[in-house]
């Protein structure tokens, strides 16, 4: 025992840092709070339990908060993944959002375009199709900035950010140019119509709330992340091109391909994303399903130290909070600003040392280059 | 010329943080007007005697007087105040401004246009006089090595400067723009500047110094002046008499060749021809050194043998393939073991356990991996292994960047033979080590001569190199300036060699 905390020292140190400096977040929070004249305990007590009386749940208060809760963080346990890889190989990819909605656009297509008879083998194989295909889509749409990296030197900050305009704006564009007309503008917003049964995913009914199915695949990316980074030859190059690409390349490794990689793997969990909503939740494509999904998965990424655990446990906790601050408007009073503010001060608090941990890697790798 | 001492250093001692004792008390004369040539080979000091007159550092003990008067600098802006300034090596230059932007920026200015208009006159106007042939307007990254430098010096004469320093100038200019430069600081000190010219270059320090100051090992050796030397004397100063330690090695009959370098021309970073048309073979059961001051194209070679720098012309044979711009994976492959003079930029990753940089190189190898999964069983018995055998002061989970710099060497030289390699390329092996962890790489690489293998072995330690090496040769500017047995080298020899003479 004494020998496997002696072995993981440094492991357990991390994540009481991590504890430590997200329990001076909820102070600063509270601090917050009780300055603008609420009651901290009473907020957080509505954050994560809700408040009976008022019928809200917060994030664990009840079996409809637990739902929202885990429905949310499927998705940013997927962005977080997909920040954490390339995060560790020192690659800034920010486009998670774009290739999700590229990818939620290419399953409902498929989705929508095919049909296939209900509880047939074939109606799992159009369901499998459409998620391959979303998977697919988020990859090629990576693989541009992927390129233009690799070949052109141009920085993927840029490229990746730019694109997820493009691929938010092209896919509402395609909404309104080709269903809304069938449709007309429904209530809901620009959404599209239904995709086929057969293609979607049904919802778990438990003790009258609906689970979201998605978090299964989710875990079973997790798992294959798991061991991409902690035991393959590819995991071992990640970490080395993420330290230090002159001693990467020095160690044999081809640099520009694990860069690829890293970020074709991320396009293909953002794609994953994108038809996790639409087969799995909404069975249509909703032009604002996300509410920054994939900009979430980056303080994910940095809450869960760029580790599996650490992510799956990051998105847990991020998306509790969120869904936990809306409960607190209806409970306590609180004005949504404020509740929004100290959602956003814990998330930074915790975000802190794994950002303050990727930058130094970061100014140690641009003096290296620099010699 | 006008013999009045303008600056004065003296006994100035500088002791790094980390204990190494850079200088031991140099006493140097500045004369007004005069061109003073600082010569010395690597680690000789006088990089280091020339930052702290430029207030770069300070130094452990001593003073500076200028007219007499003595002065402390805490920064580089003082010194410039006191109208000292400094051209480095590496130009210190903003890539994407104008000349003239760079020439301005960190002048104390007001309004911008105007002052920007006034300081190019002024700049102009000394550009024109002294015959510093620069375009203002220019960005600097188009500019080619010598025009860059021009604003540099034109960036310090603006500021009123008065003695220049200029560090190894002529090391990044092609021969034609080393001549200009040449020139121009003729006129600088007919215009009454005085220059400090730093270099290893015996026949450039010959032509243009009035005086040379000889530093070794942190001592001055020497001022002389010019007229009253020749090349030889002046390199018997650099180089010295010493004794060379003695390394047991067997007699060996050299066997297959399994390095041919055939007229190799390699680029630096900044597009210079680096390597020049070299040629050479190192073969089974040798040790084939080359010597050189640091800067020469040693490393732009090493590179490019070992897969790191794309060759321009030329090819290299590994073991009798061709593996001219090969990735370095290959060349593993082929038998190539590389101790890489960048420790712990290149031949470590800082942030990895020891058992995970044990196998840097290898983790493509059947012993590590599978092709897809590693073999952490096989990973963390190779470590054990290894450090038992050379006695690496860490545990297999240590990160290496934690380690000292003898310990994190046994381990590159631990991983790098455990590759049971055919040809070894030891690049600066020794520099930085402490005496036994000197002795242990040197003894480990003379084993592996004994063992069929061979060793290509670049150093700037001339010691090292002449006691370890069955042939030298030596660089100079990219080229070999000849290739002999170390019996047949002398340190005037040498000294001359490494300062660009050829030697019959």
């Amino acid at each position: 025992m004494s020998d496997i905390l002696r072995r993981n020292r440094g492991r357990i140190l991390m994540v009481l840092e991590s504890i430590a400096i997200i329990a001076f977040g909820f102070v600063i929070s509270g601090a917050i709070m009780f300055a603008v004249g609420y009651d901290p305990i009473a907020a957080y007590s509505a954050m994560f339990l809700g408040s009976k009386e008022r019928g809200m749940q917060g994030a664990f208060g009840g079996i409809l908060g637990i739902s929202s809760t885990l429905r949310e963080a499927t998705f940013i346990i997927l962005t977080g993944l997909a920040a954490q890889m390339a995060f560790s190989a020192g690659v800034f990819n920010i486009g998670v959002e774009g290739a999700m909605y590229v990818g939620a656009f290419a399953s409902f297509l498929v989705g929508y375009l095919f049909d296939a008879p209900a509880g047939s083998i074939l109606s799992i194989v159009h369901a499998m199709v459409a998620i391959v295909a979303a998977m697919l889509a988020g990859l090629a749409w990576t693989y541009v900035p992927a390129f233009l990296k690799i070949k052109r030197g141009a920085n993927e900050v840029v490229t990746t950010i730019m694109l997820n305009y493009v691929a938010t704006y092209l896919t509402e564009l395609l909404v309104v140019k080709f269903f809304l007309p069938t449709t007309g503008v429904p209530p809901g917003g620009i959404i599209t119509p239904q995709i086929s049964p057969s293609a979607m995913i049904p919802q778990l009914e438990l003790f009258g709330a609906r689970f979201n199915l998605g978090i299964i695949p989710t875990m079973i990316a997790a798992v294959i992340v798991f061991i991409v980074v902690k035991r393959s030859v590819i995991g071992y190059s990640m970490r080395a091109v993420g330290a230090s690409p002159d001693a990467a390349k020095y160690g044999g490794i081809d640099v520009n391909k694990v860069i690829l990689l890293v970020m074709l793997a991320g396009g293909a969990m953002g794609g994953l994303a994108g038809a996790i909503d639409v087969q799995f939740t909404e069975y249509r494509f909703n032009q604002a399903f996300s509410p920054g999904y994939g900009s979430s998965g980056i303080p994910v990424a940095l809450i869960g130290r760029l580790d599996v655990v650490g992510v799956v446990l990051a998105g847990l906790f991020m998306s509790a909070l969120h869904i936990g601050a809306q409960s607190i408007q209806p409970v306590t009073g609180m004005p949504r600003e404020v509740s929004s503010l100290i959602e956003g001060v814990i998330v930074f608090c915790a975000a802190l040392p794994g950002a303050i941990d990727i930058i130094r890697t970061y100014l140690k790798r641009r003096g290296v280059k620099n010699e | 010329m006008d013999s009045e001492t303008y600056i004065r250093m003296e006994d100035i001692q500088k002791v790094y943080p980390d204990g190494v004792k850079a200088l031991r008390g140099v006493t140097v004369d500045f004369w007004r007007g005069e061109v003073h040539g600082l010569l010395g080979e690597n680690g000789s000091g006088k990089s280091t005697l020339m930052r702290i007159l430029f207030g770069q550092i300070r130094q452990s003990a001593g003073k500076i007087l200028i007219d007499g008067s003595q002065v402390e600098f805490s920064s580089p802006k003082d010194a410039i105040a006191k109208r000292i300034g400094m051209v480095f090596q590496h130009f210190m230059l903003v890539p994407s401004f104008t000349g003239l932007e760079n020439i301005v920026l960190g002048l104390d200015v007001k309004g911008q246009s105007d002052s920007q208009n006034e300081v190019r006159g002024q700049a102009l106007g000394l550009a024109e006089r002294l015959g510093l042939k620069v375009d203002l307007d220019e960005v600097v990254e188009n500019m080619p090595m010598g025009e860059r430098q021009r604003i540099e010096i034109l960036k310090l004469l603006v500021r009123n400067v008065s003695l220049l320093i200029l560090d190894e100038p002529t090391s990044a200019l092609t021969p034609f723009e080393a001549d200009e430069l040449l020139k121009i600081m003729k006129k600088l000190r007919d215009d009454g500047k005085t220059i400090v010219f730093v270099t290893h270059k015996l026949k450039e320090a010959l032509s243009i110094c009035d005086r040379i100051t000889v530093m070794r090992r942190g001592l001055r050796i020497d001022t002389v002046g010019a007229k009253d030397v020749d090349l030889r004397s002046l390199a018997m100063m650099m180089v010295g008499k010493e004794m060379l330690p003695e390394v047991r090695k067997e007699v060996t009959t050299p066997g297959k060749v399994l390095l041919e370098v055939r007229a190799l021309i390699v680029r630096s970073d900044t597009g210079n021809e680096a390597v020049r048309n070299v040629s050479f073979e190192v073969r089974a059961g040798e040790v084939f050194g080359i010597a050189g001051v640091d800067g020469n194209g040693q490393k732009e070679l090493v590179e490019a043998i070992t897969g790191l720098r794309e060759v321009e012309k030329g090819e290299v044979l590994v073991n009798g393939v061709k593996t001219t711009n090969r990735p370095p994976k290959d060349l593993y492959d082929l038998g190539l073991a590389h101790i890489a003079e960048d420790r712990f930029g290149r031949a470590i990753v800082p942030s990895l356990s020891v058992k995970d940089n044990l196998i840097l190189g290898l983790q493509f190898r059947e012993q590590f991996s599978d092709g897809l999964l590693m073999k952490p069983s096989a990973v963390e018995e190779n470590a054990r292994t290894l450090i038992r055998n050379y006695s690496i002061m860490a545990t297999e989970e240590t990160p290496v960047k934690s380690l000292s710099g003898g310990n994190v060497q046994r381990v590159v030289i631990a991983r790098e033979f455990s590759k049971s390699p055919l040809l070894i390329v030891a690049s600066q092996p020794t520099a930085g080590l402490d005496i036994s962890a000197t002795e242990f790489v040197r003894n480990e690489l003379i084993k592996m001569r004994g063992e069929e293998k061979a060793v290509l072995l670049v150093s700037s330690e001339l010691d090292e190199v002449l006691a370890l090496s069955d042939r030298v040769a030596v660089m100079y500017e990219g080229e070999f300036m000849g290739v002999s047995k170390p019996e047949e080298l002398d340190n005037e020899k040498l000294g001359l060699l490494m300062g660009g003479v050829k030697v019959e």
